[in-house]
């Protein structure tokens, strides 16, 4: 909401400087998003008479002189006073007003040969309001200024309109006829005959100029100022057009057609108001006007329209044409239903003041039952309480009466009536922010409460999950953050065994389906740093993902942890040649990961996984998969355009979380030496070392404590089709010392064991 | 050999040319031992010249037997040097050139945006709040009517929403977790929600249509306005440091009555007036105020027995606050070279 400085100051005295006012706004709640300084050279401008007028050639005089211009797109004619520059140029809009308007300016109510400066400010300063939802009566300047009284205490002056009146009566131009009731509350019309349609007087073009509405004819623009002025939104029509002079509002039939002022053609529904003449439909109330019934410079006789009409009925038929206007927004919050009187002999006023005519006696009124103000109990104590401030009751019954509400206050209450202009104040606690509000939320002062409320929240998910990036961070990980909503193209997605979840309404086929995985943020993410040149990297994302759910629309939202690396083991050095990471690296750092939380009896297995090829792995444990880890296919970074190995891994965290046992108990460290042993062993090619491992466990017997596996050898010192496997064994005991004969039959069952059951041997060296 | 002293005197110079060149290319004690016995063993090369004195005529003998003698001790502290030389020489090649490069394992990095929400979490755990999360995909009812944000409402502009099938939507602020809390449990209650929202803005410098937020909310018995202003600027000194200042501004959200707008000083001008705060010497932060009794009656608390307060908090505008970062969008681009500076 636009509003001037030199606006404000028709309805109430105030001392403060522009920037001051915009200070002391904000600190109402009405917060100044920018304050606009003008500064006009008014002084070099002279109003002259266009004397003649002749397509685009036209002939000004100042009285003494007289001067012939050529001028494109000629609005002007004989008669009109129009202001020139020093260069005998004619002034448009954008010269004198800054708006975009490159018509020149005529301007009645002025006298030739004077300056410009004799009737209009040089300075002005605009500010940008941001008017909250719930004050519908900010969107008028008189709003504005009623803020401004309440805290310079100064009296706000509200127009009181005098309207002139002819002796015909309204009731016999017009009637008015209501048949939703609730959509429209009041319908208050008035008649207008005889008008001369022209320029409005320069001082309302000015006004409406310095908020950014373009002027149109005098009609028009007494509309939109008194819209200005009050808030409230009203319409002309041309009295001549509306069928049978008879109005009626009703809802719209299915599918019944309309064209608005502005051109565009509309198919309506019930869900829209109309405002209807005795045939056919002549505006969307509360919306925009007809283009059947507009008031064009060939109108006489014009009907007024000030109406209250239903908030949420505006709203509701406004969304569902995708149509917003200057009107439907201040109907949507909520005008002041008993304000129509006013604002209409408001417009009624200026009409006859700027295009003549004759105002018709009375107001067809239809207000069948009228919206009384609301009355508010509120308890000192309440005040107190809410706000843990000690506000005299004095001072609030100030700031109620100076926000113009009806008050009387006893002893430990108010009694408190919120007039129609502010619905938003229904409730003790709503008052209670008005008077926090005009005290000053600053003066509120801070307090810390002395009793101690101890909370026993304990929140191990939390826990969890900051131990989880803590444990990839230490790894060399980066932790990165990626968008929810994939494109529908993600080759990913493409690829995810189920469908996703889309958006009804996405801002574009990039971001349109919720991400089932968090591989289509990594890869990408790990694409575009591949692209920029960074092609060695560990990253990591923890977030939500999305899957359809078996039962009902609420798409499954779970946890996952998922990972990516690519490039070089480590950063190059010049100590030692750069290798590629590969999958051990890979499930070295998942390894790692499920050890430092307690979760150690995983299964690697081998299985296909639709994001991942040679190898493949899914991390099974006690029968549930808990992430899959692998390569990423071919195909997949053929889409992604990226040659380059990409390792990641995926864990479903909800499935981690409840199974990490926080309780780590003490093991003692053993007393006695540990022994170690290393053997070579030639197994089958084909005999996974993970089961030779199992094998080893198995059958080494109580003492034997681990098996590590250093080295593994494949080539002509061993027959084709064996490997080599050396692995450390270390053996402790709790009680003694082993003696050389105990390990050597350790070993020997051992070794025959595995030679019976996989065939192991011990390699000769 | 020569006999007459001026020949011995030529032969003896050449061995000491020899002795020296022999000397010089040697790089190791074993080399300098070598030379050692070539020369000064007793079957060495100066030793046989000390056989050869005898035979000189007898005018010539004590010349040179001196230069003989001055020899052997040349030779002498010639070795002597030489291994000193070497020692020195060993030294110096198993000296660590310091300045070398270390070697140093990939840069591990929390992203930037989380670990100024670590830091929101751990500010507001000290003062007492629980932590709480909740469903990032939502109903009309938790994300909207719950929080006094009827149909047909022009609050709802303020929340342009990413709808799903079957009436479910994208939460647009984690303040629906408010009401899932407060359904669970009764007063007393001290809880931040932190997590992701959306909105349906096209993402530029200042917005992307996903966030992250957290919402605080406290409840109990005689709750006040001024008790809201007491956690916000504790945790503004907090976060910020002692001397920043916080500035409540009336404003206006369906679930709070009440409702405020709070600023912190800038803390990039120290409040003197800055670009970035627009020369106002206040960073607009986010909203908060007393939770609305309309909220309270939808969870089934008695607005008459409770109060409380609620605020919200957007974590990209602290975290751009913070490190002075002037576009949302590298929080999501994740370049390297953005996520190793933090």
């Amino acid at each position: 909401m636009k509003v001037s400085y030199n606006w404000l100051k028709e309805y109430v005295d105030f001392d403060y400087s522009p920037d001051e006012l915009a200070y002391k706004l904000t600190m109402l709640g009405l917060e100044v998003e920018s304050v606009n300084a003008f500064v006009h050279d008014y002084k070099s401008y002279t109003v002259v008479k266009v004397e003649s007028c002749e397509g685009s050639s036209v002939v000004i005089t100042d009285g003494r002189n007289r001067q012939r211009l050529q001028i494109e797109k000629n609005n002007l004619k004989t008669g009109d006073l129009v202001a020139v520059d020093k260069n005998g140029k004619i002034a448009t809009a954008k010269e004198l007003f800054d708006h975009e308007d490159f018509r020149a300016v005529p301007f009645p109510g002025t006298e030739v040969g004077k300056s410009v400066a004799n009737y209009l400010p040089e300075h002005d300063t605009v500010f940008d309001l941001s008017v909250t939802p719930n004050r519908p009566d900010c969107f008028g300047v008189l709003g504005i200024a009623r803020e401004i009284s309440t805290v310079t205490g100064n009296p706000l002056r509200i127009p009181k309109p005098a309207v002139r009146e002819s002796s015909e009566k309204v009731k016999e131009a017009i009637t008015v006829e209501v048949q939703d009731t609730v959509g429209c509350p009041r319908y208050s019309a008035r008649v207008v005959k005889n008008v001369t349609i022209g320029p409005s007087p320069y001082w309302m073009q000015y006004r409406l100029y310095s908020v950014g509405i373009r002027a149109i004819s005098n009609v028009v623009d007494v509309t939109n100022y008194v819209l200005m002025e009050f808030g409230h939104p009203l319409h002309a029509f041309d009295y001549s057009l509306v069928i049978q002079h008879k109005i009626q509002v009703r809802r719209a039939k299915e599918g019944e057609r309309f064209a608005t002022l502005d051109g565009r053609g509309h198919t309506l529904d019930p869900d829209i108001l109309l405002i209807c003449d005795g045939v056919r439909p002549v505006a969307l109330a509360g919306i925009m006007g007809g283009l059947n019934t507009e008031v064009k410079e060939t109108t006489q006789d014009v009907l007024l329209e000030c109406a209250y009409f239903n908030p949420m009925v505006i709203r509701k038929g406004a969304k569902k044409l995708g149509i917003a206007t200057e009107s439907s927004m201040r109907f949507e919050r909520g005008v002041d239903p008993n304000a129509t009187t006013t604002v209409i002999n408001r417009t009624a006023e200026l009409i006859k003041e700027t295009a003549g005519g004759d105002v018709l006696e009375g107001i067809a009124d239809a207000y069948p039952e009228k919206i009384e103000p609301v009355r508010i109990h509120l308890p000192n104590a309440q005040i107190k309480r809410l706000l843990g401030a000690d506000i005299d009751s004095a001072e609030t019954e100030k700031i109620f009466t100076h926000l113009g509400l009806g008050v009387t206050k006893k002893d430990d209450f108010f009694e408190v009536e919120a007039p129609t202009f502010r619905p938003d104040l229904t409730r003790p606690v709503d008052l209670i922010e008005e008077v926090a509000r005009v005290y000053g939320y600053d003066k509120i002062e801070e307090k810390k409460k002395s009793e101690i409320f101890l909370n026993d929240f304990v929140n191990t998910r939390e826990k969890f999950i900051n131990l989880s990036r803590d444990l990839f961070v230490g790894q060399g990980f980066k932790e990165i953050l990626t968008n929810s909503m994939i494109p529908s193209k993600d080759g990913i997605l493409a690829e995810f065994p189920e469908e996703g979840v889309r958006l009804a309404n996405p801002i574009s086929e990039d971001m349109a389906v919720l991400r089932p995985t968090l591989l289509s943020g990594l890869t990408r993410i790990a694409q575009r740093n591949i692209f920029r040149q960074m092609p060695n990297f560990r990253l990591f994302e923890i977030g939500r993902v999305f899957q359809k759910s078996a039962v009902g629309d609420r798409p499954a939202e779970k946890l996952y942890l998922g990972g990516i690396l690519s490039g070089t083991r480590r950063p190059e050095h010049w100590k030692h040649k750069s290798q590629m990471a590969d999958f051990f690296d890979l499930k070295g750092f998942v390894e790692y990961f499920l050890y430092q939380i307690n979760l150690e009896d995983v299964d690697f297995v081998e299985s296909p996984h639709w994001a991942f090829d040679n190898p493949s792995v899914a991390i099974d444990y006690q029968g549930k998969s808990l992430g899959y880890l692998g390569k990423i296919k071919e195909d997949l970074k053929k889409r992604l355009d990226v040659p380059n190995d990409l390792f990641a891994f995926e864990l479903n965290l909800d499935l981690i979380e409840p199974e990490m046992d926080w309780a780590k108990l003490y093991k003692p460290i053993p007393k006695f030496p540990v022994v170690r042993r290393d053997l070579a062993l030639l197994v089958d090619i084909a005999t996974p070392v993970g089961t030779l491992i199992q094998n080893i466990h198995k059958w080494g017997g109580k003492y034997l404590q681990s098996v590590e596996v250093f080295d593994l050898y494949t080539g002509k010192q061993v027959p084709a089709n064996k490997k080599s496997v050396a692995v450390r064994l270390e053996y402790v005991s709790e009680d003694r010392t082993f003696t050389e004969e105990e390990i050597n039959e350790m070993q020997s069952s051992l070794l025959k064991k595995l030679q019976s059951e996989l065939g192991a041997e011990l390699r000769q060296s | 050999m020569a006999s007459d002293g001026n020949s011995v005197v030529e032969e003896l110079n050449e061995l000491r040319e020899k002795f020296a060149s022999d000397l010089n290319i040697c790089r190791d004690d074993a080399c300098v031992e070598a030379v050692r016995i070539k020369y000064l063993s007793k079957k060495g090369l100066l030793s046989q010249k000390f056989s050869l004195l005898g035979k000189l005529p007898p005018e010539e003998k004590p010349g040179i037997g001196k230069v003989l003698n001055e020899l052997k001790n040349l030779f002498q502290t010639s070795l002597r040097q030489k291994i000193k030389e070497i020692e020195i020489q060993k030294a110096q090649a198993s000296k660590i050139d310091i300045t070398l490069p270390g070697d140093r394992d990939f840069l591990g990095k929390k992203h930037p945006l989380l670990l100024v929400l670590d830091d929101i979490k751990r500010i507001f755990s000290e003062m007492g709040f629980a932590i709480e999360e909740g469903p990032e995909v939502e109903s009309d009812y938790y994300n909207f009517e719950a929080l006094n944000i009827p149909k047909d409402h022009p609050a709802r502009d303020m929340h342009d929403t990413f709808y799903l099938p079957g009436g479910y939507l994208l939460r647009t602020h984690t303040s629906p977790v408010q009401i899932r809390v407060m359904e669970r449990q009764k007063p007393p209650i001290r809880m931040i929600a932190p997590g992701r929202c959306f909105r349906k803005d096209t993402p530029d410098a200042s917005h992307s249509p996903f966030f992250h937020q957290v919402e605080g909310l406290v409840v109990d018995h005689d709750i006040s306005f001024a008790d809201l202003k007491s956690v916000i600027a504790t945790f503004a000194r907090k976060m910020f440091g002692r001397e920043v200042n916080i500035r409540f501004r009336p404003s206006f959200f369906p679930f709070t009555e009440p409702s405020a707008e709070y600023d912190f000083t800038c803390m990039i001008c120290g409040g003197k007036g800055c670009r970035t705060c627009k020369g106002t010497g206040w960073l607009e932060i986010s909203g908060a105020g007393m939770v609305d009794p309309e909220v309270f009656k939808s969870v089934g608390y008695d607005p008459d027995e409770y109060t409380g307060f609620a605020f919200g908090m957007g974590v990209e505008r602290l975290a751009m606050l913070k490190y002075q970062i002037d576009d949302i969008r590298l929080f999501y681009e994740n370049d390297l070279r953005f996520l190793e500076q933090f």
